[in-house]
């Protein structure tokens, strides 16, 4: 039994070393592998580094130009839009001199990676400008409201934000002509100026015009639509409170807007008062410029009072401190004031009206919004002076009488 | 750093004078080297300078900081129109504020000042004390100041190129007091950079993000990392133990390159591949023979928007330099991995 078991462990042990030789023999194969020195060279090829003709990557309306920074990645704006508008920006002497009367509005979405400073907010801007060569030929602008803010407001939360902002060409394009991209943010820091191609311009829409005649028609998100309109523009003096010692100078305007068509369909926007039938809330946001400033004036002031006949001192007020709703088919008309301060300069002879409409774009994504029919209203009036009549030119109810009225008044 | 520069110029020039100028420049930065080796060679020389006269203390401070910041390259001239170019790098007084403006610690103390009324002084020494501090924590830009040193100089009269030095030196010292630091009197508009004027490859310090595009191809390449001789075996070992048996002549290196590569367009896919190439000095790009290197994605097809990791061995001499390029490429561009 013991020399079976001794005769059987050997047969094992016999089995056990042919089985390691096998494996020995693998093992030893890829030791063969990995201690064979695999010696790299080097050739020479036919192809010499030749300093070509160079020139920044420019880029196209399709891609995602990158935010750099010293050579760091720090994001990406891509432009989504360029619109021909039909608007320059007055305050530019250069295009008003060399007679230039459209400028460009480009829609850009910034998405920034980089780091925020502490308090986690950042302000990323960017300005396009137009250039030719080594010469600055269109400068940024605003020439009106485009529903999309002006610079991206960046933080943890929020990495990527639609922003539109204009350029305004100062001489005509040439073929040579690219649109740069400016980047910088609110702690003054720069970033590589981004490089269109020329080829962008061919994608170019046309936008809306100056309104100088006529009205500018509103499409809602709803469906429904409605008209608005600047009527005479003034500048004179008015008096606060009606004390005929503390003067102020206002430009005074008259609009009207006109409900057109009711909603047809669910979106809710808050022009329309749903609560009470689609009733169309018709007070509306309107940035007043001339063009002896580049201040855009806002507020109403209804505690300004202005004179009501040629012939008296008698001073009213005349802005309405509330809004109207109206029916379908019915419109409202309001006066208006702007207000001057103390230190204005100039002699203005034109007012520009950009109307804007904040409750339309809440109301809309960033697509509907680049095809909304209330971007770039901007309604211009030459400033005419305003007509005031004699007391005995109005009825008791204060309605202008006309000629054959006044005299039967005066006869009475 | 930049007192060395005076110092281990002033000696380069003494040794020059003994030697004669057939110095080879290896030799030169042999010697300039031996020089910096030694602070206790090195005088309080900038003391003298008479636009530090009418400096604060700590604008003195700040100085000694701004010329510790300051670095510097001596090359033979190509051009050989001098003996030798000394590339004066000097901290970008721009930039330097605005690494001031956005440390949150400064704005903070600096608006919690102007909000108590203090006075100019105080509110002058807060922000000296973040300059200095600006200038030793580093990350902002440079500029370079080129200075030629013409054989005449080195062999003629030692004093001539001194004195090029040293005018050099204090124009930049002198833009450091002037400038003005201050927050909120800048428009943000003013810190727009221009565009640079790229003719022929452009040259990198170090390896950065940048834009590319070379058939239809528009890529951004980023996060790249180099690592040369043992490390880059080490990794290629990482990524493939196969690797581990790769090596090459003493004479050369080789290097492992990761990366991201990301397209650009928002609708066309492309296929990226690697353009990073090793060239010798006289321009010949060089390719690898003998190298199978397991685990590297040489190119790789990246769909509209997206990005992929590409990475390449390379082997060259050690005087090769990294390019990336590709024949009609632009943005094509070499790297200098000094730092």
């Amino acid at each position: 039994m013991l020399r079976k078991i001794v005769s059987l462990t050997a047969v094992l042990c016999s089995l056990a070393s042919l089985a390691g030789c096998a494996k020995g023999a693998k093992i030893d194969d890829t030791v063969a592998v990995t201690n064979s020195v695999s010696t790299v060279g080097y050739n020479e090829t036919s192809s010499v580094i030749h300093a070509a003709k160079e020139s920044p990557v420019k880029f196209d309306m399709d891609d995602k130009a990158p935010i750099l920074r010293n050579g760091e990645f720090c994001g990406y704006v891509k432009v989504n839009q360029i619109e021909k508008l039909g608007i320059n920006d007055w305050m530019n002497e250069k295009c008003v001199n060399a007679n230039i009367n459209f400028s460009y509005t480009i829609n850009m979405t910034v998405v920034f990676t980089g780091a925020l400073p502490n308090d986690g907010q950042k302000t990323v801007y960017c300005r396009p400008c137009l250039v030719e060569g080594d010469n600055v030929c269109g400068d940024p602008c605003i020439v009106g409201w485009s529903g999309f803010p002006e610079s991206a407001a960046i933080s943890e939360n929020v990495r990527s934000v639609s922003i539109e902002y204009g350029v305004q060409p100062i001489k005509k394009l040439s073929k040579n002509t690219e649109l740069h991209l400016m980047l910088y943010d609110s702690d003054k820091i720069a970033y590589d100026t981004i490089i269109m191609n020329r080829s962008i311009f061919k994608n170019v829409k046309k936008g809306p015009s100056l309104i100088t005649k006529g009205t500018g028609k509103v499409k809602s998100v709803n469906g429904g639509m409605y008209s608005v309109g600047v009527g005479k523009a003034h500048y004179e003096y008015n008096y606060i409170n009606g004390d005929t010692d503390s003067h102020v100078r206002a430009f005074e305007f008259s609009y009207k807007v006109s409900y057109l068509k009711k909603p047809k369909n669910g979106r809710s926007v808050s022009t329309f008062d749903k609560a009470s039938g689609n009733l169309l809330r018709t007070k509306s946001v309107i940035g007043v410029q001339s063009d002896a400033s580049s201040e855009l004036m806002y507020n109403d002031a209804p505690y300004a009072y202005r004179y009501l006949y040629a012939d008296t001192g008698d001073t009213v007020p005349y802005v309405p401190t509330s809004g109207l709703k109206v029916h379908n088919g019915y419109y409202a008309e309001y006066n208006a004031n702007r207000l001057l301060s103390n230190n204005a300069t100039g002699q203005p002879e034109y007012l520009r009206f950009r109307f804007e409409f904040p409750e339309e774009a809440e109301s809309r994504s960033d697509k509907e919004k680049l095809r909304f029919s209330g971007r770039f209203i901007v309604v211009q009036r030459k400033i005419v002076e305003r007509k005031l009549y004699s007391r005995n030119s109005y009825d008791d109810n204060g309605n202008l009488l006309t000629t054959s009225d006044e005299n039967a008044k005066e006869d009475k | 750093m930049m007192r060395k520069v005076i110092i281990a110029f002033l000696m380069t020039l003494l040794i020059l004078g003994g030697c004669g100028s057939n110095k080879t420049l290896a030799q030169l930065q042999e010697e300039l080297m031996t020089v910096f080796c030694d602070s206790s060679k090195i005088p309080d020389y900038y003391a003298s300078f008479a636009v530090c006269a009418n400096a604060s203390d700590a604008q003195k401070r700040n100085l000694d900081s701004y010329l510790q910041a300051c670095d510097y390259v001596v090359e033979d001239d190509v051009s050989e129109k001098s003996a030798y170019v000394i590339l004066l790098r000097v901290p970008d007084l721009n930039s330097v504020r605005q690494c001031v403006l956005a440390d949150s610690a400064f704005q903070a103390e600096y608006n919690a000042l102007e909000s108590t009324g203090s006075s100019e002084d105080e509110l002058q020494a807060c922000l000296d004390a973040y300059v200095g501090n600006a200038l030793i924590l580093g990350g902002f830009e440079y500029t370079n100041v080129t200075i030629n040193i013409t054989p005449d100089a080195v062999n003629r009269d030692a004093s001539v190129s001194l004195n090029s030095v040293d005018a050099e030196l204090t124009k930049c010292m002198q833009s450091f007091l002037n400038y003005d630091f201050r927050p909120g009197d800048t428009d943000p508009e003013s810190v727009l950079q221009e565009v640079p004027d790229y003719t022929g490859i452009i040259e990198c310090n170090g390896l950065k993000d940048f834009v590319c595009s070379w058939d239809k191809k528009k890529v951004l390449v980023s996060g790249i990392t180099v690592l040369e001789g043992n490390s880059a075996v080490t990794r290629l070992t990482e990524i493939s133990p196969v690797n581990a048996s790769i090596t090459c002549a003493v004479t050369d290196t080789i290097y492992c390159i990761e990366y991201t590569v990301s397209n650009l367009s928002r609708k066309k896919p492309i296929l990226a591949k690697n353009a990073f190439k090793l060239v010798n000095q006289d321009g010949i790009i060089l390719e690898n023979t003998g190298l199978h290197v397991a685990g590297l994605v040489g190119k790789a097809k990246v769909k509209a928007g997206g990005k992929k990791k590409l990475s390449c061995c390379l082997v060259g001499p050690r005087d090769a330099v990294l390019y990336w390029y590709e024949d009609g490429m632009v943005g094509a561009r070499s790297f200098s991995l000094a730092e």
